[in-house]
């Protein structure tokens, strides 16, 4: 979110204050750190770590602040796995809210989005955001679906697939369980999460009807070589130990213009993603001229991610 | 000297705590700076005075609480950084068929569109018109197309073999190899419809900015449109505790004890006992017959 430099939101102590004592820190932390032994604060300087403990939630910082902690999320993968990344903030777009809809007659649960999101999203190699549902044919009960299915051909006779990840859904009930509010809707629709702010208490996976939210139990498992270096903060920058994290409908793409990884990698076309309050865009389309449904719609969460099937 | 800085570290982090806890202490600031974070635009119109006033009838709150966006109409913003490729189309300003669909660039085939390969021969040899098996050198055109147009479906419904080659429509009309979905849409029209507006194929490059498609042949090979079962990427991690039996039944299909499928419940129940190998042990285990069951008898 963009912030305003005079919308400075003091939490009891002037802002000049907390940034001066905050400096006396990082200086007597550097000199801190040039003498310690190089790996004490888990390879990072004493002044980042400083910086990390008193770092605000995302949405209470100043620009600056925020620039600040970009920069610092650059040097500490840079440390940690040897990769220029460039990290980024860009704003959500003005009149934009994204949803998405899935054609189920297309998927043919070939697993591509899976993967591609889990390359795009640097995420820990034993996590994936999306789950395709393995289910029979006349049923609609999620329970009897499979998403190990593990097959030499797919589709398979008798099945239909059902990709399901977070519905980015209107009224969240997982922003709602937060204590921290390290969770929230941004204004184009994009449910996020602070991962810095978030204390790991996984209130938000409990309370998560479609099991999209995803813990980290270790800090992931990250092949250098194949991290993506174009990264946001609220989006796919590489995650701290014990936080939760869940698709984005990719940040770093889709508020440039670009498709998420997903719909980019799917082969049969199933899926579409577009701004649901411009009228020509495809998925106004779908929603005006399909019978669309969306999953549990009668928890009254309000996804953002419709189904729909060929006529 | 590593104590020494440990020390220094925990005094500082020490006064640092009691200053955060200080600056949480005052709601009032809190509360004002959740107030100015929902910043979803749009939300003065929404009279929430009206709304308590209701008493009698039952009030639903809108979703998204306090910050309700108002749908404004959409406007693309001019210049998108998404760095589209430029691929030499001209845009189509309109499907002539359908109405109002929005204006789509078809994204060219990476073949060279001046290479027919039909006509290297035939502008010599003359095309046998005859509908058969086809034979060397035909035989990599096996045409799997059309559940319904067997037989009656030949190399010359699409093909035009006169001049350089290239594509004609039923009524003769001749097409670029990239008009292909011109041709397509004859006989496919519902799928034309979906495409023209966007609810059928890929929209590529991004979602803003110009409206690049892809054309029907990119996704289906014209000769055998159906898509073949592949084998599928690796799925998620069974986590521990959740690995399936060597036996697994999906839950809506095992055999319910209630349903009067006792003896074949029975028997899935033995097939699964005996894991590390059947030999004696686990021949013990098994229930002899109207022992288990002696009630019903």
């Amino acid at each position: 979110m963009a912030k305003d430099p005079d919308d400075k939101r003091d939490s009891g102590l002037s802002d000049s204050a907390r940034r001066s004592f905050l400096k006396g820190l990082a200086l007597t932390g550097g000199a801190g750190a040039a003498m310690a032994a190089g790996g004490a604060w888990g390879g990072n300087t004493l002044s980042d770590t400083f910086a990390d403990f008193f770092q605000q939630h995302y949405q209470r910082m100043t620009e600056d602040e925020i620039l600040d902690t970009v920069a610092r999320i650059e040097r500490k993968a840079k440390r940690r796995y040897g990769v220029e990344l460039q990290c980024e903030n860009t704003p959500p777009q003005k009149g934009v809210v994204f949803g998405y809809a899935i054609n189920v007659s297309k998927c043919r649960g070939y697993r591509d989005c899976v993967h591609a999101c889990v390359k795009e999203n640097n995420l820990s190699r034993d996590t994936q955001y999306i789950r395709v549902i393995e289910m029979d044919r006349d049923d609609t009960d999620l329970h009897h679906g499979d998403h190990y299915y593990d097959r030499a051909e797919v589709p398979a006779d008798g099945k239909y697939y059902l990709p399901m990840q977070c519905m980015h859904c209107d009224n969240p009930p997982c922003v709602k369980a937060c204590p921290v509010e390290a969770t929230w809707t941004e204004p184009d629709g994009i449910v996020v999460v602070d991962y810095d702010w978030c204390i790991g208490c996984r209130y938000c996976m409990t309370a998560c009807p479609y099991q999209a939210r995803h813990f980290n139990w270790g800090a992931p498992d990250l092949p250098p070589e194949e991290i993506n270096t174009q990264t946001h903060y609220l989006g796919n920058r590489p995650r701290p130990k014990g936080v939760v994290e869940k698709c984005h409908f990719c940040v770093q793409r889709t508020r440039k213009g670009r498709q998420p990884a997903c719909q980019e990698a799917c082969p049969t076309g199933a899926r579409i993603f577009g701004n649901l309050l411009d009228p020509n865009s495809e998925i106004r389309y779908v929603l005006e001229h399909k019978a669309v449904f969306r999953m549990k719609e009668d928890l009254g969460t309000e996804p953002k991610f419709w189904y729909f099937r060929d006529e | 000297m590593s104590n020494l800085a440990c020390r220094l570290v925990l005094c500082l982090l020490a006064c640092t705590l009691g200053f955060q806890s200080a600056g949480a202490a005052d709601p009032s600031a809190e509360n004002k700076a959740a107030e100015a974070d929902v910043d979803l635009g749009g939300s003065d119109d929404w009279d929430w005075g009206a709304v308590s006033a209701m008493d009698d009838a039952p009030v639903i709150a809108p979703s998204a609480g306090a910050g309700r966006r108002a749908l404004e109409e959409y406007v693309p913003p001019a210049e998108v950084e998404n760095a589209l490729p430029d691929f030499d189309v001209p845009p189509r300003e309109a499907y002539a068929i359908f109405d109002g669909v929005p204006p789509f660039e078809v994204i060219p085939s990476q073949r060279d569109p001046g290479m027919h390969p039909c006509s290297n021969c035939h502008q010599w040899v003359k095309s046998n018109l005859e509908v058969r098996d086809l034979k060397r050198p035909h035989d990599r055109f096996k045409l799997e197309h059309g559940l319904h147009g067997k037989g009656k479906f030949w190399c010359f419904t699409c093909h035009d073999l006169e001049g350089a080659g290239g594509l004609k429509t039923l009524e003769g009309e001749k097409l670029e190899f990239n008009d292909a979905y011109l041709l397509c849409s004859q006989c496919h029209s519902r799928q034309a419809r979906d495409w023209a507006y966007g609810a059928h194929g890929k929209r590529v490059s991004g979602w803003q900015g110009k409206r690049q498609v892809l054309n029907c042949t990119a996704c289906h090979y014209q000769h055998r449109p159906a898509f073949k079962p592949r084998q599928p990427k690796p799925g998620p991690n069974i986590r521990m505790g959740l690995e399936r039996p060597a036996h697994w039944v999906a839950r809506g299909q095992r055999p319910s004890p209630d349903h009067g499928n006792h003896e074949s419940w029975k028997e899935a129940q033995h097939e699964l006992e005996p894991v590390g190998g059947q030999d004696a042990e686990a021949d013990d285990r098994v229930i002899p017959k109207g022992q288990g069951d002696g009630e019903r008898s």
